[in-house]
């Protein structure tokens, strides 16, 4: 488009919505990262219960939630790729995750590091950050029920019995990610098909 | 109502709104300069009362923060009540700081239940870390960013360090993370207001 083109105020706004509507298209808004994370969380809150209902080992489960980083990475340096702009709102997404990202490994490394008994509380509690404040800012009501979910659960988990905190966290996993990642992923999916 | 605009005149009609967004986000700072030296003040004082006299309260210095909390209760209302708009980055802002205080009250309500009192400062650093690297990243504010991860240094070093210094720590990362960004952003705040006042 050349720089000399006129642009009506209509057109001006036709652009900007074009704008918005590509920056909803990302990995992070359409609901994938947290189908993702939201899964991830449910299959390791699972299989540690497994583990300790059963009396069973099968080594850390939860170091697999270092791999949802991996599609996490991919998508977004496929989408630096294929878009010529990143919108604020993903940037601060992003910067969120990688918060929320840095804080869980520096609490459950401290925590294991002295042995330090119950971190389920605190991870709880940080599960609720970015969903919360993404929840927030997207004025997501899901997300910020989900985020409401952790905070309650993480109180309740300093009750619990280790067995149940893992539950509590599957179930974290489930309200705070996984069922708002799907409505998100279907509210895309409807978008993109009035768009065709 | 139907104007015709270029391209350029399109984007200085967008960036203008950016600015306009920009100065009512740029605050004063005044939060932060206020929290960065009630922190300074009761982490300091907590450290020379339990090292240097042995002192059994000298946490109790803490309950600085409930007056701070009050005096924060009566500024923003103040500030709201002056406030004509609302800009999206003032409502992350927002959600970004009800996390920031419902995190800290659990984080400390959690760790004294379970008495991990060890784990205290670095918990609280780790916390401390997050609302000012969004703060710093929402408002594009490089000391703010610095300040935040400064702050999850802190809580790394926390695995070398004894816990009477730990308290040290929370004092550096009042300094770093809120005080001298919270003195750039009145540094900007006075610059901008200033370029208005002259426009």
């Amino acid at each position: 488009m050349a720089e000399t083109d006129n642009f009506s105020e209509q057109e001006s706004l036709k652009l900007i919505n074009e704008m918005i509507g590509k920056a909803k298209k990302s990995y992070v808004t359409k609901g994938i990262a947290s189908i993702v994370w939201g899964s991830l969380i449910i299959f390791c809150g699972i299989v540690n219960w497994v583990e300790i209902r059963f009396d069973k080992q099968f080594g850390d489960v939860w170091l697999l939630t270092f791999f949802a980083l991996i599609p996490q990475i991919y998508f977004s340096i496929k989408e630096k790729r294929s878009k010529n702009f990143i919108s604020h709102n993903e940037t601060t997404i992003n910067y969120i995750w990688i918060a929320f990202t840095v804080s869980m490994f520096i609490t459950s490394f401290y925590f294991s590091r002295f042995r330090l008994g119950d971190v389920s509380p605190l991870i709880m509690m940080l599960f609720a950050v970015p969903t919360f404040i993404i929840g927030g800012m997207t004025k997501f009501q899901p997300m910020i029920l989900g985020g409401i979910f952790c905070f309650v659960a993480s109180i309740t988990s300093m009750f619990t019995l280790n067995e149940i905190d893992v539950l509590l966290m599957a179930a974290c996993g489930l309200v705070a990610w996984l069922i708002p990642g799907l409505i998100l992923w279907n509210k895309y999916k409807r978008g993109e098909v009035a768009h065709v | 109502m139907e104007q015709a605009m270029n391209t350029q005149n399109s984007l200085a009609l967008i960036e203008e709104m950016i600015n306009k967004a920009k100065n009512t986000f740029s605050e004063s700072g005044t939060l932060f300069i206020l929290w960065g030296f009630v922190i300074l003040i009761c982490s300091i004082t907590q450290f020379i009362g339990q090292y240097f006299f042995d002192h059994k309260n000298a946490a109790a210095i803490w309950m600085l923060t409930w007056v701070a909390s009050i005096l924060q209760i009566f500024y923003l209302r103040k500030l709201n009540k002056n406030k004509a708009v609302r800009t999206y980055t003032d409502d992350i802002l927002k959600y970004m700081w009800i996390t920031f205080i419902i995190c800290f009250i659990l984080l400390v309500f959690i760790l004294i239940f379970q008495k991990s009192f060890i784990s205290i400062v670095p918990a609280i650093l780790v916390v401390y870390g997050i609302p000012t690297f969004l703060s710093g990243i929402i408002l594009k504010f490089k000391s703010l960013i610095i300040g935040g991860v400064c702050c999850w240094l802190l809580a790394a070093l926390c695995v070398f360090t004894g816990w009477d210094f730990q308290q040290l720590y929370i004092a550096a990362a009042g300094i770093i993370a809120w005080i001298i960004p919270g003195f750039n952003l009145r540094k900007k705040f006075m610059i901008e207001n200033a370029t208005r006042i002259i426009q």
